[in-house]
């Protein structure tokens, strides 16, 4: 059976935002109600309000363990929004009414104006607290808050629909736990490979191995991260004159595999062999503190500042 | 691999005509150039796409310089559907080995209609499994021939924010249903924000009738109800200055509006302009409704 979920139009929705931008105190839960509330007009039964009280709370428990209402300290703050997103995608994998196990996707639940009114009605000081770090002037991103790809709890749930290895896997949701924020932007930011689960886990599944690889290696992050881009960068390219959708998994795989390894190649070829030593790793150490001290933390603090 | 250009052979273009796309209904063909109105999640939507205008695959892999790649050709539909690009999904709704395609017969798919939601782009396609063709080693999945069609799935009035409450309990006049127009000070601004439609639930039987598409009168009359509502709003407003072919936001109340005095322009045996329709509208309502109702007709009849 298809769920209607409730929605919020787009207009209402930015006039929410304005009202919590306009006033801290607006940014709270006030009940599933709202003026604007509709649900689409076709076939299936409207998702009870009882279900949107779980989800609630469910979701309010999970945040709590990373410290809501109050911000995770600083130094640990990325790290535990990181593990909210990744519990709350459990738990959306889990929530009957999102219907993640069926063959497919549920179209209904990649509507935008639910995920709006989910972010603004149902869960606005969840969604609030995730993203205060962001905020400049304590001025809170549309993005976050309308449904889309970059909305607070959308994106979470694109992660599932994409990057979920299904319930037969010994480790269901380990690419959502091991993937990092741009890993993500990375693979599902791009259509035309995120569109298709099957290839966008295929990606990820190799994302990881390359970053195991380069990391036995002693190659950090950075060079981690050029691999992936180009290696993402060239299959799309690859994409326009080859149908990726119609590989079986083993042509599939190797197409990927071809792409990372091409990129590590020509990444070991142009970039100097980086030195495990302890000497090395002491000195790197020293240098960033040097430029952290110089430039500030790479995260605004809680009040926009920077520390 | 680098993203370099790739030559390689594919099918011409000039020889094979763009698919059309049906919807299909027993033995009636629809076509969806102008979208579905009458869409619905739990109903499954059955496509056809003729193809007897194609020229037989011998003839035309031969006449391409492809003949050794016919055998390992594969003809695929797959369909992504969703709100954006980067919210949505793609699945092969289609596939089978190109030799296997009756052009007679035509191309007929079924979709869950519940994986389909607002835009819907079908993407035809030929492709090869990995194969040697004089000069070029064709990897697996080379596309020969690519078209997409892309329509909306839920009409031009599916989307519009519904609202099903008691008129009684309300103490409202109790009509069927009431067209709220929100207040509209720019012509861009969204048309699915600005209107509301209470239903009222009252007559269960009506709301269930305008949903289940198969009653065109009734909603012919909703929508004219909804045109004539809009447009007196907005043409009393002077402020608006709405105009026939002027350009506004996609999805927007002026985009919407603006086709709609087109609509009812055209209509009419002599053209008539934004004035003269304004002036209807004040002293002759009724021919104004009755205007509306014939643009609806139109629009739920095609």
């Amino acid at each position: 059976m298809s769920w209607l979920f409730p929605q919020i139009p787009r207009p209402d929705a930015e006039q929410l935002i304005d009202l919590f931008n306009a006033d801290f105190a607006n940014r709270c839960f006030s009940g599933f109600e709202h003026p604007q509330r509709f649900y689409q007009a076709s076939g299936g039964d409207r998702l009870p309000d009882e279900e949107l009280k779980v989800a609630r709370a469910a979701i309010i428990d999970i945040a709590k363990q990373s410290g809501f209402p109050d911000q995770p300290p600083t130094s640990t703050r990325n790290q535990a929004y990181a593990r909210f997103e990744a519990a709350v995608a459990e738990w959306f994998a889990g929530w009957a009414a999102l219907d993640v196990d069926r063959p497919g996707v549920a179209a209904e639940t990649t509507r935008r104006d639910w995920w709006s009114y989910l972010t603004l009605v149902v869960l606005p000081d969840v969604a609030c607290w995730r993203w205060v770090s962001e905020t400049q002037g304590n001025l809170l991103k549309h993005e976050r808050f309308l449904g889309g790809g970059r909305n607070t709890f959308q994106r979470i749930h694109r992660r599932v629909l994409c990057l979920d290895r299904g319930t037969d896997h010994p480790d269901r949701f380990g690419l959502i736990r091991e993937l990092k924020e741009d890993d993500f932007s990375a693979i599902l930011e791009r259509p035309s490979l995120s569109s298709s689960p099957r290839i966008a886990r295929m990606i990820a599944e190799e994302l990881l191995l390359m970053r195991a690889r380069l990391s036995e290696a002693g190659w950090g992050l950075g060079q981690q991260q050029s691999v992936y881009r180009q290696a993402i960068k060239d299959l799309c390219a690859y994409g326009i004159v080859t149908v990726f959708d119609l590989l079986d998994d083993a042509q599939l795989q190797d197409v990927v595999r071809e792409s990372f390894l091409q990129c590590e190649i020509r990444l070991k070829r142009d970039v100097p062999q980086p030195c495990n030593s302890d000497g090395h790793g002491k000195r790197s150490r020293l240098i960033g503190a040097f430029r952290y001290l110089l430039s500030g933390s790479s995260e605004p603090a809680a009040d926009g500042s920077s520390t | 691999m680098r993203p370099v250009a790739y030559p390689y052979p594919v099918l011409p273009v000039s020889d094979l005509p763009d698919p059309e796309w049906f919807l299909a209904s027993g033995d009636d063909l629809t076509s969806l150039r102008d979208g579905i109105d009458a869409w619905d999640a739990e109903v499954p939507l059955v496509l056809h796409a003729p193809l007897e205008a194609w020229p037989a695959f011998d003839d035309l892999f031969q006449a391409s310089g492809l003949h050794e790649a016919l055998q390992h050709a594969t003809l695929a539909v797959l369909v992504e559907t969703g709100p954006s690009p980067i919210t949505g999904h793609r699945f092969t709704a289609f596939r089978e080995p190109l030799r296997a395609i009756d052009r007679e017969a035509g191309l007929t798919i079924k979709l869950d209609s519940s994986q389909l939601i607002e835009k819907v782009t079908l993407h035809f396609l030929i492709t090869v499994d990995s194969c040697m063709v004089p000069g070029f080693e064709l990897r697996s999945g080379s596309v020969l021939f690519r078209h997409a069609f892309s329509f909306p799935l839920e009409g031009s009035f599916a989307n519009f924010p519904v609202r099903p409450v008691s008129f009684t309990e309300r103490k409202w006049s109790p009509g069927f249903w009431q067209v709220d127009v929100g207040l509209i000070s720019d012509l861009d601004q969204s048309l699915l924000g600005t209107l509301l439609v209470y239903l009222n639930s009252d007559h269960a039987d009506v709301i269930e009738r305008l949903n289940s598409g198969n009653d065109r009168a009734l909603e012919c009359l909703f929508q004219a109800d909804i045109v004539s509502t809009v447009l007196q709003v907005i043409l009393m407003d002077e402020s608006l200055e709405p105009d026939i072919g002027q350009t506004y936001a996609d999805g927007s109340i002026g985009q919407a509006a603006s086709d709609w005095l087109a609509g009812l322009r055209d209509d009419a045996t002599s053209l008539l302009n934004v004035a003269m329709l304004r002036e209807e509208m004040v002293s002759r309502p009724g021919v104004f409704h009755a205007r509306c109702q014939a643009f609806a007709l139109m629009e739920v009849g095609t």
